[in-house]
């Protein structure tokens, strides 16, 4: 039971709100402006790209714009959505009016904001931006070979931004442990809470790991210290390969709740899957070298049989969802649509990643277009599709209004093709010798058609996203009228308004198993 | 909280025996030392969370709170120090102590609160 | 011996693992559009226990991983090994935006030149290191690249199988021209490679 202690609104409550619901709309509108900044500075870089020679930018420009376009899209970008899914979620979902501590919630995500300015504040200095890509490794990072502003205040913006990312994890794991609903016991948490728990982990025990990192690169460029270049890549990757997971969990767990909504049926192998998701998280934490198999510097064959037998976990994961899909009716709504994309491309991602998870196929694919490749089918056609299928299926519970099911296929079918178009050219590139961070290659056949094409594939996946837009708009204005239960969903968070009440909850359902309404639905039966 | 905490606990621990086998196999270095170091903190915080009781059946949330949003001007600021000099570090520190200031006012404004 | 044929071990690890990963994703589509499908015909039979089918499964998955881990690194053993009596010695320095290589053979010894001369088939141990930034040195023809630290050198032996001349580039993201970090890899026979020896070596 809480208690409000200030009431009021307008624009600065909106801005000092700490409730939940509010503190997970900022975060997400951030995000939003963040992507959009993103996604725009991938439009230029593929326009670049499109053809042998500079048409459009500088090399310095490019090398700003790809650093940019990273350092968005994880640190400012699907990391916070990620844990802004938690935010709004998981109170709802476990029965609780309130995540532990609102401040904390609060002060971290202004802390993202601040770093988000501070990253793209480094455009206006003299030196410009940082452009040493999202990983700026030492020595470059450092002060003789990257003077000038920009990249002190990109290390301060990402060292922000991972102290909020921290600081929500820990009140969200928190919350997770102490603030169920009676009767939800650990093994009656819905699979979305589930995958938030294990993102949690991951966020609190490894991203502790690039302050550190940051901190090398402050020592450098401030006192001229001497920093071993490996124990940067360390620190880093410590960091950065659970990064990765932090932003595959929770769109999982999306995806996981829609296919059980729209098979009408409860997951099947709710146990393994909680197993797989505990297993694949201790995994995710080891395997982080996979990214210095071609430093010659760290012990290659472990790496690779941990980073080889996450496929174990992700298995269990693709057996449980397809069962489940086989055992309800499938209706195709547009959550259901993006979640099956998902299934298909992320599988593309995952299994060019155990590709890459052998060092000697890596010695020739590491740093190469294959791997982009590989990480653009993970994270954008596998986790922004299933951060999709949970934006359409969500968006009635945060809004009280449908988003447009038509509107809706239109934007899924372009970014369909249009991420398949974009990304898939990239594996044979990369094969042929394209390597990675470039602002432009020689101008040799294959390579010449392979970027054009994907360069029309980035135009197609723009065009999609304006769709999207133009669909949130519509309904945010205008949209068909949601209830409190649009689509005969399992959890909990569908047993109160469109939107909640400040408190979430007027009464709560009795809870006897991870799904339920639909328990209370075959009891009336 | 009682048990859930080990869940967190044991997550560890898997990552303690990871950096053992890691030790065992290549000896010290970077790789077993961020394993164990990962590990030995999540299994003290499972601990930590397990053993500290139950929660208060009355929680006070606050519905706005300026303090808190102040604080990370102050510390953003702060951290600017790095950039432009270290006056930017006693600005950032002056707007962080006044925001800290609010954040236990409203904090035992709550308490009073909670005791009506 | 050592740097057991790279483009070798590459390429057939490399099309095993094609085939394993394409059947997977096969099976995987076929797994969800029967999934899909089935739902849609009413009155379908229950299908077998779930568990059951679920643990066959993992054993499958594990046997997999087992396999192309033991694959992965027996490979990755041959192609790491590194001869104790290599042919020719390459010093190869890479710097902010260029590369050096010094060649030598048998007491004969060229100057830094900006591409890299060997002979065919023979195994060319090759000493990298770096002047400035981290760098990479990455020859696609033969499906290989290390990086090239500041403070340390990364020593791995190289077999060139064919003749001909072929590109070398930085995959190591070092800066402005980055991209332009190129050089050429000339593959000559045993006799061009005595010859352009016996020319630039002292």
């Amino acid at each position: 039971m809480t208690v409000a202690v200030l009431p009021g609104r307008g624009v600065i409550g909106w801005a000092v709100a700490a409730d939940h619901k509010s503190v997970a709309a900022r975060i997400a509108a951030a995000a939003g402006v963040f992507m959009a900044l993103g996604g725009a500075v991938s439009l230029v870089m593929r326009a670049e790209l499109a053809h042998p020679g500079m048409q459009v930018t500088s090399r310095d420009t490019y090398n700003e714009l790809f650093t940019t376009h990273g350092t968005t899209m994880v640190y400012l970008v699907m990391v916070p959505l990620a844990l802004a899914l938690g935010v709004y979620l998981v109170p709802l979902q476990i029965g609780a009016a309130e995540l532990v501590a609102p401040r904390v919630n609060l002060f971290a995500s202004w802390l993202l904001v601040l770093g988000g300015i501070s990253i793209y504040g480094g455009f206006m200095t003299a030196h410009g931006a940082a452009r040493n890509g999202w990983t700026e490794f030492l020595p470059l990072s450092g002060e003789s070979f990257s003077p000038g502003p920009g990249t002190d205040m990109w290390v301060i913006g990402v060292a922000l931004a991972d102290a909020a990312a921290i600081l929500l994890a820990a009140t969200i794991l928190l919350t997770i442990l102490t603030r169920r609903a009676p009767g939800m016991t650990m093994l009656r948490l819905p699979v979305f809470t589930w995958t938030v728990l294990v993102t949690c982990l991951l966020t609190l025990f490894g991203f502790p790991a690039l302050e550190a990192a940051l901190g090398l690169i402050e020592a450098q460029r401030h006192f001229g210290a001497d920093i071993d270049p490996v124990a940067y890549l360390h620190l880093f990757w410590f960091f950065g390969h659970p990064a990765v997971y932090v932003m595959f969990f929770p769109f999982l767990g999306a995806v996981a709740e829609v296919v059980q909504v729209f098979s009408g049926t409860r997951l099947v192998g709710y146990r393994a899957l909680v197993l797989a998701l505990l297993g694949f998280a201790t995994g995710s934490m080891t395997v982080w070298a996979h990214h210095m198999f071609t430093t010659g510097q760290v012990l290659n064959e472990y790496f690779a049989i941990t980073s080889t037998s996450l496929l174990i976990f992700a298995g269990v994961e693709y057996f449980d969802l397809t069962a489940t899909l086989w055992r309800g009716v499938v209706r195709f709504s547009v959550p259901m649509l993006f979640a099956l994309a998902f299934l298909a491309q992320f599988a593309i991602g995952g299994l060019t990643g155990v590709i890459v998870a052998s060092p000697v196929l890596d010695y020739h694919l590491n740093d190469s277009y294959f791997v982009v490749g590989h990480f653009h089918y993970t994270l954008f056609a596998g986790s922004m599709f299933a951060l999709f299928a949970g934006v359409y299926y969500w968006f009635p519970k945060v809004t009280g209004r449908f988003l447009s099911e038509r509107l809706g296929r239109a934007h899924f079918w372009l970014l369909v093709v249009g991420t398949n178009v974009t990304f898939f050219p990239m594996f044979a590139l990369g094969y042929l010798g394209m390597t990675r961070r470039v602002a432009d290659y020689p101008g040799r056949a294959s390579l010449d058609w392979l970027n054009a094409v994907s360069s029309a594939g980035a135009a197609i996946t723009g065009l999609a996203m304006l769709v999207f837009v133009w669909n949130l708009a519509v309904s945010l204005a205008a949209g068909r009228p949601a209830g409190d239960d649009p689509w005969a969903g399992h959890t909990l968070e569908w047993a109160t308004s469109s939107p909640p009440p400040r408190h979430n909850f007027d009464r709560l359902p009795p809870i006897r198993s991870f799904a339920p309404l639909l328990d209370l639905r075959e009891q009336r039966r | 909280m009682r048990r859930e905490g080990l869940v967190v606990s044991a997550w560890g621990a898997i990552l303690v025996l990871h950096s053992l086998v890691l030790f065992a196999w290549q000896g010290t270095g970077w790789s077993p030392l961020l394993l164990m170091t990962a590990g030995l903190t999540s299994v003290a915080a499972g601990l930590v969370a397990a053993w500290r009781g139950r929660t208060p059946r009355l929680v006070m949330a606050p519905d706005l709170s300026p303090p808190a949003a102040l604080l990370a001007v102050g510390v953003a600021v702060a951290a600017g120090a790095f950039v432009a000099g270290t006056w930017l570090a006693w600005l950032g520190g002056g707007i962080a102590v006044v925001a800290a200031a609010g954040i236990v006012r409203e904090s035992l404004a709550m308490r009073r609160e909670a005791r009506r | 011996m050592g740097g057991d044929g790279t483009r070798q071990a590459f390429d057939a690890l490399f099309s095993a693992y094609v085939a394993v990963t394409t059947t997977a994703l096969l099976v995987i589509g076929l797994a969800l559009t029967l999934a899909v499908m089935r739902g849609r015909r009413r009155g379908s039979r229950p299908g077998p226990d779930p568990s059951r089918l679920e643990l066959v499964y993992v054993a499958v998955l594990a046997l997999a991983a087992t396999a192309l881990i033991a694959v992965s690194l027996v490979t990755e053993r041959n192609v790491d090994a590194r001869s104790a009596t290599p042919d020719v010695r390459v010093a190869a320095v890479a710097s902010q935006w260029r590369w050096s290589f010094t060649t030598s053979e048998a007491g004969r010894q060229t100057a830094p030149a900006a591409d890299l001369v060997v002979p065919q088939g023979a195994t060319v141990a090759i000493t990298l290191r770096s002047t400035d930034v981290i760098h990479s040195m990455w020859v696609p023809e033969v499906r290989f690249k290390r990086y090239a630290f500041p403070d340390r050198t990364n020593q791995f032996d190289l077999e060139f199988p064919d003749t001909g001349s072929f590109e070398g580039l930085c995959a190591q993201f070092c800066g402005l021209e980055h991209d332009t970090m190129r050089f050429t890899v000339h593959v000559l026979d045993r006799q061009g490679f005595d010859a352009w020896l016996a020319e630039h070596g002292s």
